[in-house]
C-alpha cells in the first residue's frame, strides 16, 4: 500500500514518526533542502493509507567519467511499516533513476561496519563490499563502501573490491563532501550550496550555509539502518 | 572591470589564497594578519577590504566589520578606477547579510548594474539579492533584463517563476500568469525549449503549472501529449499529471482510465486507487479540495459528498471498479501488496455512503483483510478509517468475530503474536475498553503482560538495534493501566504504568513510543525533570523541534526548571531563525539548478514556518522567561526591558496576532490518548470515556485559545515596564515639593493596556476592578477567575501600579490608610498561594496537579508585584548628597509598601517551610510512600508489576539471549522509584531556590524601609 512520490518540504513536518527512530539522523534544514534543490529525483517518500509516511530515501548523483554514480545518502522506514520490503522498493527506484535517467555506472552507499542487519540487506539487494573506509564515522567506526553496478558498466568494473582498506583522506573529493574543510563531515552528502569559484580555481562556500562546529552532526551517517526486511 | 585571468578582485590569486585558507580553517587571527599586510600594499582595494570585513565579522566584531564594509562600498561608489567585479560584491554581500544589512548589499549590486548595464554576472548577483529579500517583482524585472540581454532560456524561466511567486506568495493578481504564459509561448515559438536535458523537463513543468494555475487544463494536456511531453522519462509521472489534469478539467472517465493504467503498472498505489475511484464516481469536490490541500494534515479520508450519479450508473461504475480490483488481486503474487484488498473495503464504504448499507459485507471484507494482513504491525492503522463506519453494536460484533477468526489461522509464532496484537489494537481503537468493567480491564492488562513475557524469547537473536517482537504490547499495556487510574484514581496503576515502560526501556533503550508515554506520565506526576530527561533522549533537533517539542514545552513553560526551559527555547528559536536566514540562499540554489517547483515550495515553506504558532509562543515566552529570571533585581530587570525596547515590539506583536494566520505543525499522532493536545489532560478530570476513532481534531479549538493566550502574554513586558515607571513616579511625586505630576503618558498608556487586558478576560475595565475587589474581599467566589487565575492576578498587580500614579481609585490618606488596590493584591496573592499549596498533598508520591499553578503564581504576579515594590523603595531612597526630609505623605507611601512586603514575606516563608519539610524527609520514607502505592496486597493493582518482576527473577531459567538476559538482571524497580523521587525533589529544589531568592530580596527591602 505504497504511494511513492517525490519528497517535498511539507513532508519534513510529517516524518517525525520515521525520524524518532534512533538510527535515523535528522539533518539540518540546509542539508535536506540542498538535496531537494539539486537532486529532487533522488528524494522520494512512501505514503500509506491516511497519508502516513512509511519511509523515505534520499540520494544524489555525482562523480566524473567512469565514477559517475548514484549515491544513497539515507534510507529509512518507520517501525510500523518494516518487514514489508519497502526499503527494497525505494532502493530499486533510486537505482532505476541512476540507471535510466542519469546513465550512471553504479550506485553506492556507506554503512557502519557493525550494522550487520543493514549490510545483509544490501547484499541481498545485490550490493557488494567495494572497500572498507577506516574510521569513517566520526573518526571512530569503520565504514563499508558498498556498490552495485548498473547496466552502463557492462564489465562490472566499478564493483571489483579493493584489496586494502582506505582512509577517509583517500576517498574521492565528492564523497568527502567537497574540497573545503568546512563542509559537512565525511560523506555527509552534498557540498554546501552557494559555492562559487574564487580566482577561477577553487570552490568556496558561502559561510551562511556552512556547518559551524557546534551544529556539526556528530554522526552524519549516509546510511542509517533500521532492521533488515525479511 | 571584471576580474582578469588569475586575478581575484584585481589582486593576484596567489596572494589571496592563504587568506581564504586561514578563514576556512578558522584561524581568524592569522587571516587578519595576512589581510592587513595585503591592505598595506593595496589600501584602496575594495576586495581586500571586503575580506577584512569578512574576517572581522567571523571574529565577532560586527561593528568594525560594518564600518570596513561601508568603507569598501564608499570606494566602489566614488572611485571610478577601482574594480567592481562580482567577486568583490559577493564577498561584501556575505558580510552585509551576516550583519543583517541585506539592503546595503542590494544597493551595491544595483549601483554596479547601473554602471555596467550589460554585465550578466552582476545582474545575476542582483537577482540573487532580490531572492534574498523576497522581492518577487524586482526578481522578475531583473530576470527579464537578463533575458533581453542574452536570450537565455534560464533567465526567462527565472522571470516566469518570479511571476508565479508574486501570484502564490505575494499580492500579484492572477492576470500576471497570462503574462508568464505569453512569455513562454513566444519563447517556445521562436526557440523551442532546448536547454540541456535536465532543464527541459523543468521548463516543461513550469509551462504546465502556469497553464494549470489558470485552469487551462485542455491546453496543458495538449502540451503534455505533444512532442515536448515525450521528454518526461518516467512514465508514471506523466500519467499522474495527465490524470490530475483530466480530472480537474472534469473529464472523469478519461481520468479514470489513466489512473487505471497507473494501477496496472503499480497495483499497490493507494492514493492512485482513491483517485481512480473518485473519478469513476465523478466526485468533483474531491478534486477541488485536493487542489488546495496542504498535504500536512491529511490524516483522515476526505469526506466525499453523496454521489450525484443515478443508482444504475453508480451500480455499474462500482461493479467496474470491483471487477478491476479483482483482476488486480489475481495478478498480484507478492504477499505484501495490500492495496487491492483495502480497495475492496473502500468500495464497500462508498456504497454505504450512497445509501447501500451492507454491514455484513463490510465486516466480511474487513475480516478478510485482517486474516490476510493482520500479522503486520500496520494493519490496524491501514483500516482505522474504515472501522468508524460500523455502528457501536456492529463494532462489538466484529471484535467477537475477529477473535474467533484468529483462533485457528497461523502456526508461525511471530505471526500469531502479530495477530494477537492486532486484535488488541482493534479493541483499543473501537474504544470498547472504556466500557469494560474494571475487573475485565485488569484481566486484559494481565493478559498483555503475559503475552509480552511469553514472546520475549522470540527476540533473543535480534540485533540490539532492531525492534523487538511485540514491542507495542507495553505501550498498549500502559494505556490500559492509565485508564484504570483514571477510573479508580488509584495511584498504584499510574506507578505500574511507569514501571512497565521503564522495564521495556531497560530491555531496549530506543523505543521512542515508550519514551513519549513516559515523559507524559512523569509530567503528570510532577517529576518534570525526569520527563525532560526522557525528552532529551529522543534527540529532538532541527525540524523535529517544530513538530515534537509540544510534548514537553508547554509543561516546561510553567515549571521552575528555568535553565532547561531556556535551552529548549533557545535551541528552537535558533533553528527557526537559522532557517529563515539561509532559506533564501537555498531558494537561489533551486533557481540555479532549474528546480522551479522547489523555488516556490521553499518560499511557501518558509512562510509556513514563519506563521507557526509555536514560533510565536517561543518568541514571546523567551523574553518573559528572562523577565522572570531577573525579577528579584530591579536594575537587571530594567536592563532586560531595555534590551526589549521596553516591550513596545511585543505590544505591536499583540496587535497583529488577531489578523495573523497561524500554522500548527506539530505531530499530534504521537501523543497519548489521555492528553490529545497540550491544552487537554483527561486525567485531571473525572472519568468520562474517550472515543479514539476517529481521533479528535482539536486544531480549531486550540487556535482560538492559543491566540488569546499569546495576545495576553505579549502585553506583559510593556505592562511590567510601565508598572515600574508608574511606581517610581508615584513615589518621586510624593517626595517632590508640591507634588509635581508624574508623566501622564505612563498612566494613560497603562490604563489603555489594562482596559485591553480586562477585555481579553471578558470584562469591561470597571467590571474587572469590581471582580478583583470583590474576590479579594471574599464577596465573590474565586470561581469567577476560572482557568485565568494567573491573568487575573496579573491584572490586579498592574491595576495597583497604575493607581499609584493615577490615583483614580483613591490615594493613600494622611493616616497611612492604604488605597484599596494595595489590599487587593496583597490579599489575592496570599489567598491563592496558600490555597494552591493546601491543594497539594504533603506526600511526594502524589501527582501534585496544582504545583504548576503555584509556580506560576510565584514567578509571575508575585514577581511583578515584587518589582513594583522594589521600584517604590528605590524611589524613596535618598539620592544625591542632600538627604531629604521625610514628610507625612512619604510615610504613608512607605507604609503601604512595608505592609505589602510583610504580607509577601510571610506568605513565602510559609511556602518555603512547607516544601522544605517534604524535601527533607528521609529518603527511605519517600521511597516507601511510592513503593507502598502499588504493592499493597489487598489491592488488585500490582499484578502486572508482579508478572514483570517474576520474569526478571526467572531470567536464568529461560533462554532469552545474552542481551535481554543482561538487561533483566540489571532491572531494579527500587532504582526507578529512587529516580522518580530524585526527579521530583529536583523540581521542588529549583522552586525553593526561586522562593528563597525572592524572600531574600523582600527581607532586604524590609531592612531598607526600616531605616527611613
Amino acid at each position: 500500500m505504497t504511494t511513492i512520490r517525490r519528497f517535498c518540504c511539507n513532508d519534513l513536518l510529517r516524518f517525525a514518526s520515521v525520524n524518532l527512530d534512533h538510527l535515523t539522523e535528522t539533518f539540518n534544514m540546509s542539508f535536506y533542502m540542498t538535496y531537494l534543490a539539486r537532486w529532487p529525483d533522488y528524494f522520494h517518500v512512501a505514503e500509506g493509507p491516511g497519508n502516513r509516511i512509511m519511509g523515505y530515501i534520499m540520494g544524489k548523483v555525482e562523480g566524473q567519467g567512469e565514477s559517475w554514480h548514484g549515491h544513497v545518502t539515507a534510507v529509512t522506514v518507520a517501525p510500523e511499516y518494516r518487514r514489508q520490503q519497502l526499503a527494497k522498493k525505494l532502493m530499486n527506484l533510486l537505482e532505476d533513476i541512476s540507471d535510466k535517467i542519469d546513465k550512471a555506472y553504479f550506485v553506492d552507499l556507506f554503512v557502519r561496519a557493525s550494522n550487520t542487519p543493514a549490510i545483509k540487506m544490501y547484499a541481498k539487494l545485490g550490493y557488494v563490499i567495494y572497500r572498507r573506509v577506516l574510521r569513517y564515522y566520526s573518526g571512530e567506526e569503520d565504514g563499508l563502501d558498498m556498490r552495485k553496478a548498473l547496466s552502463r558498466d557492462v564489465e562490472k568494473k566499478s564493483i571489483i573490491p579493493l584489496k586494502r582498506p582506505v582512509t577517509p583522506d583517500e576517498l574521492e573529493p565528492t564523497i568527502r563532501g567537497g574540497t573545503t574543510v568546512r563542509g559537512p563531515p565525511l560523506g555527509a552528502g552534498p557540498e554546501p550550496s552557494g559555492c562559487r569559484p574564487v580566482g577561477g580555481q577553487r570552490m568556496r562556500c558561502l559561510p551562511n550555509l556552512d556547518y559551524p562546529p557546534d551544529s556539526k552532526p556528530t554522526a552524519v551517517l549516509p546510511i542509517r539502518l533500521f532492521c533488515a526486511d525479511t | 572591470m571584471a576580474s582578469k585571468f588569475g586575478l581575484a578582485g584585481g589582486i593576484p590569486e596567489r596572494r589571496v589564497r592563504p587568506i581564504w585558507d586561514a578563514i576556512d580553517s578558522r584561524q581568524f587571527k592569522n587571516a587578519l594578519k595576512l589581510v592587513t599586510s595585503l591592505l598595506a600594499k593595496n589600501p584602496k582595494s575594495p576586495y581586500a577590504l571586503a575580506l577584512k570585513a569578512l574576517i572581522l565579522e567571523r571574529m565577532g566584531k560586527a561593528e568594525e566589520a560594518l564600518s570596513v564594509c561601508l568603507n569598501a562600498k564608499e570606494l566602489l561608489y566614488h572611485n571610478d578606477s577601482v574594480l567592481m567585479d562580482d567577486l568583490t560584491l559577493s564577498t561584501l554581500q556575505i558580510v552585509f547579510q551576516r550583519l543583517d544589512h541585506l539592503d546595503l548589499a542590494t544597493s551595491c549590486y544595483e549601483y554596479a548594474c547601473g554602471k555596467f548595464p550589460n554585465n550578466l554576472e552582476l545582474m545575476m548577483g542582483l537577482f540573487n539579492c532580490y531572492v534574498r529579500e523576497y522581492s518577487f517583482v524586482k526578481q522578475q524585472q531583473t530576470a527579464i533584463k537578463m533575458y533581453k540581454h542574452a536570450a537565455e532560456e534560464r533567465s526567462l524561466l527565472w522571470a516566469v517563476c518570479s511571476i508565479q511567486l508574486q501570484v502564490l506568495c505575494g499580492n500579484g493578481g492572477e492576470k500576471l500568469l497570462l503574462l508568464a504564459e505569453g512569455l513562454l509561448k513566444k519563447h517556445v515559438a521562436s526557440h523551442s525549449l532546448h536547454e540541456p536535458e535536465a532543464g527541459t523537463t523543468a521548463a516543461l513543468m513550469v509551462y504546465i503549472s502556469i497553464l494549470e494555475q489558470q485552469a487551462k487544463y485542455g491546453d496543458a494536456l495538449e502540451f503534455l501529449s505533444g512532442k515536448l511531453g515525450s521528454l518526461l522519462v518516467i512514465e508514471v509521472d506523466k500519467l499522474r499529471m495527465q490524470g490530475r489534469l483530466l480530472a480537474r478539467a472534469g473529464d472523469y472517465s478519461a481520468a479514470a482510465n489513466i489512473f487505471q493504467k497507473i494501477l496496472e503498472l503499480s497495483s499497490d498505489d493507494w492514493e492512485c486507487f482513491v483517485d481512480y475511484l473518485g473519478c469513476l464516481l465523478e466526485d468533483d469536490r474531491y478534486w477541488s479540495d485536493r487542489a488546495m490541500n496542504d498535504h500536512i494534515n491529511r490524516s483522515k479520508p476526505v469526506d466525499y459528498k453523496i454521489s450525484h450519479l443515478t443508482d444504475d450508473v453508480f451500480d455499474s461504475r462500482i461493479s467496474n471498479a470491483s471487477a478491476f480490483v479483482q483482476k488486480l488481486q489475481k495478478d498480484t503474487d507478492e504477499n505484501f501488496i495490500r492495496c487491492p484488498y483495502l480497495a475492496n473495503i473502500e468500495i464497500e464504504r462508498r456504497k454505504q455512503l450512497h445509501g447501500k448499507d451492507n454491514d455484513e459485507k463490510l465486516m466480511e471484507l474487513l475480516m478478510q483483510y485482517f486474516v490476510r494482513f493482520g500479522h503486520l504491525t500496520c494493519s490496524t492503522t491501514d483500516v482505522e478509517m474504515f472501522l468508524d463506519v460500523l455502528s457501536p453494536k456492529k463494532k462489538i460484533e466484529f471484535v467477537g468475530k475477529l477473535n474467533k477468526a484468529y483462533e485457528c489461522v497461523s502456526t508461525v509464532p511471530t505471526k500469531v503474536l502479530g495477530q494477537s496484537i492486532t486484535f488488541l489494537k482493534v479493541q483499543e481503537l473501537m474504544g470498547n475498553m472504556f466500557e469494560l468493567p474494571i475487573t475485565e480491564l485488569e484481566d486484559r492488562a494481565v493478559k498483555m503482560a503475559e503475552l509480552y513475557c511469553k514472546n520475549l524469547p522470540l527476540s533473543k537473536d535480534l540485533d540490539p538495534q532492531e525492534s523487538m517482537h511485540g514491542e507495542e504490547l507495553l505501550s498498549m499495556l500502559c494505556n490500559v493501566l492509565v485508564q484504570l487510574f483514571w477510573r479508580t484514581r488509584h495511584l498504584g496503576y499510574l506507578t505500574e504504568a511507569i514501571m512497565v515502560l521503564e522495564f521495556g526501556l531497560n530491555i531496549r533503550r530506543h523505543v521512542s513510543q515508550y519514551k513519549i508515554l513516559l515523559l507524559h506520565l512523569y509530567s503528570h506526576w510532577g517529576a518534570l525533570s525526569l520527563a525532560h530527561q526522557w525528552f532529551k533522549s529522543l534527540d529532538v533537533k532541527n525540524i523535529l523541534t517544530e513538530t515534537i517539542s509540544h510534548h514537553i514545552l508547554p509543561q516546561m513553560l510553567v515549571s521552575p526548571l528555568w535553565v532547561d526551559l531556556n535551552n529548549l527555547l533557545q535551541d528552537y528559536l535558533k533553528f527557526m531563525d537559522d532557517h529563515f536566514r539561509e532559506s533564501a540562499d537555498l531558494t537561489f540554489l533551486a533557481y540555479r539548478h532549474r528546480n522551479y517547483s522547489k523555488v516556490i515550495e521553499f518560499v511557501q515553506f518558509k512562510e509556513r514556518l514563519q506563521h507557526s504558532y509555536q514560533y510565536l509562543v517561543a518568541r514571546v515566552e523567551a523574553p518573559i522567561l528572562q523577565l522572570k529570571q531577573n525579577a528579584d533585581k530591579i536594575e537587571e530587570e530594567e536592563a532586560v526591558l531595555g534590551s526589549l525596547k521596553c516591550g513596545i515590539h511585543f505590544l505591536e506583536l499583540s496587535n497583529e496576532i488577531g489578523s495573523k494566520s497561524l500554522t500548527f505543525n506539530e505531530d499530534m499522532q504521537s501523543r497519548p490518548w489521555w492528553t490529545p493536545s497540550s491544552e487537554r489532560n483527561y486525567l485531571l478530570g473525572p472519568f468520562e470515556g474517550v472515543s479514539y476513532c476517529p481521533r479528535e481534531d482539536l486544531t480549531r479549538e486550540r487556535e482560538a485559545s492559543v491566540r488569546r493566550a499569546v495576545e495576553r502574554k505579549s502585553l506583559l513586558p510593556r505592562m511590567i515596564y510601565l508598572s515600574i515607571q508608574s511606581a517610581s513616579a508615584s513615589v518621586k511625586e510624593n517626595f517632590e515639593a508640591n507634588g509635581s505630576i508624574s508623566d501622564p503618558n505612563i498612566s494613560s498608556e497603562l490604563k489603555v493596556l489594562l482596559e485591553r487586558y480586562a477585555k481579553m478576560l471578558g470584562f469591561s475595565f470597571s467590571e474587572a476592578i469590581e471582580v478583583v475587589s470583590s474576590v479579594s474581599g471574599g464577596l465573590k467566589s474565586s470561581e469567577v477567575f476560572g482557568s485565568d487565575l494567573i491573568d487575573w492576578l496579573n491584572f490586579a498587580v498592574f491595576l495597583n501600579s497604575w493607581n499609584l500614579s493615577s490615583h483614580e481609585l483613591g490615594r493613600a490618606d494622611g493616616d497611612g490608610r492604604q488605597p484599596q488596590t494595595w489590599q487587593i493584591i496583597n490579599s489575592l496573592l496570599e489567598k491563592y498561594i496558600m490555597e494552591q499549596m493546601n491543594l497539594i498533598e504533603p506526600s511526594i508520591s502524589s501527582p501534585w496537579n496544582s504545583f504548576p499553578i503555584l509556580v506560576q503564581l510565584v514567578t509571575e504576579p508575585f514577581a511583578w508585584h515584587g518589582l513594583v515594590i522594589q521600584a517604590c523603595v528605590r524611589a524613596s531612597l535618598p539620592s544625591g548628597k542632600k538627604k531629604k526630609k521625610t514628610g507625612p505623605s512619604d510615610l504613608s507611601a512607605l507604609s503601604q509598601t512595608r505592609d505589602s512586603v510583610l504580607s509577601l514575606c510571610s506568605t513565602l516563608e510559609n511556602l518555603v517551610k512547607w516544601f522544605k519539610e517534604i524535601i527533607n524527609r528521609p529518603e527511605d520514607e519517600k521511597l516507601d510512600s511510592f513503593l507502598s502505592s502499588f504493592q499493597k496486597e489487598e489491592e488488585r493493582h500490582g499484578q502486572v508489576f508482579q508478572i514483570l518482576e517474576t520474569l526478571a527473577s526467572s531470567v536464568d531459567d529461560i533462554d532469552l539471549g545474552e542481551q535481554i538476559s543482561q538487561a533483566l538482571k540489571s532491572w531494579s524497580h527500587v532504582d526507578v522509584v529512587r529516580k522518580i523521587v530524585t526527579g521530583k525533589c529536583r523540581v521542588i529544589a529549583e522552586f525553593l531556590q526561586i522562593c528563597e531568592s525572592k524572600l531574600k530580596m523582600l527581607q532586604a527591602l524590609k531592612q531598607q524601609i526600616a531605616q527611613f
